[in-house]
């Protein structure tokens, strides 16, 4: 061995890194976790050579879409709920994750060490899923689009609250201090420093939001929240097929439509 | 304790009446017990400008912050203004001190997104209703007039509308002045405003800074690491070692010698 080689023997990291023995048993747990799982729920070949008939015959059925006008004028009306529980709720949602971020974000939050108490808070409000929510509000305020709009609420505080709260944890602290300084209250340095500092990544997160509120909106309706959902569940309750059709094609342009608008406006203010 | 305390701290001394600032005993501790500054004394009058210098570590900038209670003490008392305080000034004292006082950092803590002349307006913030100074599209005709003339004092008029990202340097530190000087402070602290930039920039700000605080009456306190600027924009210069004053003196009467001496370990 040259000695370039022995000192490369010596002080270059190897191809692969050593593993400790916890690291190597960690590895070998999450492996089996993984080929445990998808031995018990994932579809097997056999399921999968019984269902693709069903579901042959099921799109079958579903051809061609109906495009009877009175029925695409009621799929327009319910898409325009739709749209509005997702616009009003991601507007509400915004307005009233600011607040709620500014208290859960460490280091910049007047609430001191009660900051912890809004993190879990919006931990609550992202954790839960939205259909759950969807039935509560159901349960709580009746069938329809306030309880829809009340879900996409809760949603966006939980997804914007996290994610402004973190903005403001790393926004730029020498101008924060600068206006502390000179007698600046807290109020005034989050208006002053601290949201001009993470406008570009909150206009951001809000686009994401208004995005994932629309997909969300349309689900709504399956659990009786209001929207385009509660048509297709109807749809596929009584077999009209035809009109499920139509309805998820409709989904899908919107969901399209917005996700283009959004991207648009991204790269506008990238 | 004060190694050397000579014509110009017993000067400041011999008048209490003009003193605007007075330490006692300032002893000041971070979380791991290590005093930065260890027994500072000394007196600040209105109108002077004073450099201070000192080694990194020196305890330069933490001084600066205890005078207008940024930093809590850990003994002794500070008085700014005539309000005298132990530890931490209370909220309405502290609103009292640093409603009097322009700061201006050494990379000039800017609102990056902001325009020169929204930066500059917030330096009405700590004012009483001080929120609309947030921005200068809300802010009152005359602060917002106030903020355009202290951006042409800087020399900084035709860049209002710039955003602070996109100045150099040195217009970026020249606009945190127009910040500090925007309502009329009485005591205009710098941590070293002229670190940042090149040399020429640097002796520009300097001069800008000594010019305007002298012509405003506006008492000047300054760290820098450069002695050229120490001596050459303050009237007295007051050198920190150990966290103890090593000496404090008139600007002019300070000698290359004694400089080298505040920096050997």
């Amino acid at each position: 061995m040259t000695e370039a080689s022995a000192r490369m023997v010596k002080y270059a990291p190897g191809r692969m890194p050593s593993l400790s023995p916890f690291h190597f048993t960690m590895i070998v747990a999450a492996a089996a976790l993984v080929l445990v799982s998808i031995g018990n729920v994932s579809p097997s070949l056999e399921r999968l050579s019984d269902g693709l008939p069903r579901m042959a015959n099921l799109v079958g059925r579903m051809m061609p879409p109906n495009t009877d006008p009175d029925f695409l004028w009621r799929v327009t009306l319910r898409l325009a709920e739709t749209f509005q529980i997702a616009i009003a709720g991601t507007a509400i949602g915004v307005i009233l994750s600011l607040p709620i971020a500014w208290l859960a974000a460490r280091g910049v939050t007047p609430a001191g060490v009660f900051y912890w108490f809004f993190k879990a808070l919006i931990s609550l409000f992202r954790t839960i899923p939205d259909l759950i929510w969807a039935l509560l509000f159901v349960s709580a305020v009746g069938l329809g689009a306030v309880a829809g709009t009340m879900t996409i609420i809760v949603d966006t505080i939980g997804f914007c609250g996290r994610f402004f709260a973190e903005a403001m944890e790393d926004s730029d602290k020498e101008p924060q201090e600068a206006l502390e300084a000179i007698g600046a209250s807290r109020f005034s340095i989050l208006f002053g420093a601290i949201i001009p500092d993470v406008m570009p990544s909150m206009i951001n997160t809000a686009l994401f939001a208004l995005e994932k509120a629309v997909r969300s909106s349309v689900v709504l309706g399956l659990v009786g929240a209001g929207g385009i959902g509660q048509e297709l569940k109807v749809a596929f309750d009584l077999f009209q097929y035809q009109n499920a059709a139509t309805i998820i094609l409709a989904i899908f342009i919107i969901v399209l439509v917005m996700e283009h608008i959004t991207d648009r406006l991204r790269a506008k203010l990238g | 304790m004060n190694a050397t305390l000579d014509t110009a701290a017993a000067f400041a001394a011999a008048e209490p009446e003009k003193n605007l600032i007075v330490t006692e005993a300032l002893k000041k501790a971070y979380g791991y017990g290590q005093l930065i500054l260890d027994g500072v004394d000394l007196a600040v009058n209105e109108g002077e400008a004073v450099a201070l210098i000192g080694a990194n570590g020196s305890g330069k900038s933490t001084l600066l912050k205890c005078l207008i209670g940024l930093h809590p003490i850990t003994a002794g008392a500070v008085s700014t203004f005539g309000i005298r305080f132990e530890g931490t000034p209370k909220t309405r004292e502290k609103a009292k001190i640093r409603r009097q006082v322009g700061f201006v950092f050494q990379n000039h803590g800017l609102v990056r997104r902001l325009s020169a002349l929204s930066n500059v307006v917030q330096g009405r913030l700590g004012q009483p209703g001080g929120l609309r100074a947030v921005h200068q599209a809300i802010a009152p005709a005359e602060w917002r007039e106030a903020a355009f003339q202290a951006l042409d004092e800087v020399g900084l008029a035709d860049k209002a509308g710039a955003r602070a990202d996109q100045l150099s340097g040195g217009q970026a530190q020249r606009v945190a002045i127009a910040r500090a000087l925007t309502r009329r402070p009485r005591l205009i602290i710098a941590d070293e405003p002229a670190a940042s930039l090149d040399p020429a920039a640097g002796h520009e700000v300097m001069a800008l800074f000594r010019r305007l605080a002298k012509e405003s009456g506006i008492t000047l306190i300054f760290t820098s690491h450069d002695m050229e600027h120490a001596r050459d924009y303050s009237d007295r210069v007051i050198a920190l070692k150990n966290g103890c004053i090593h000496f404090d003196r008139r600007s002019k009467d300070v000698r290359d010698g004694a400089l080298e001496e505040v920096f050997r370990d």
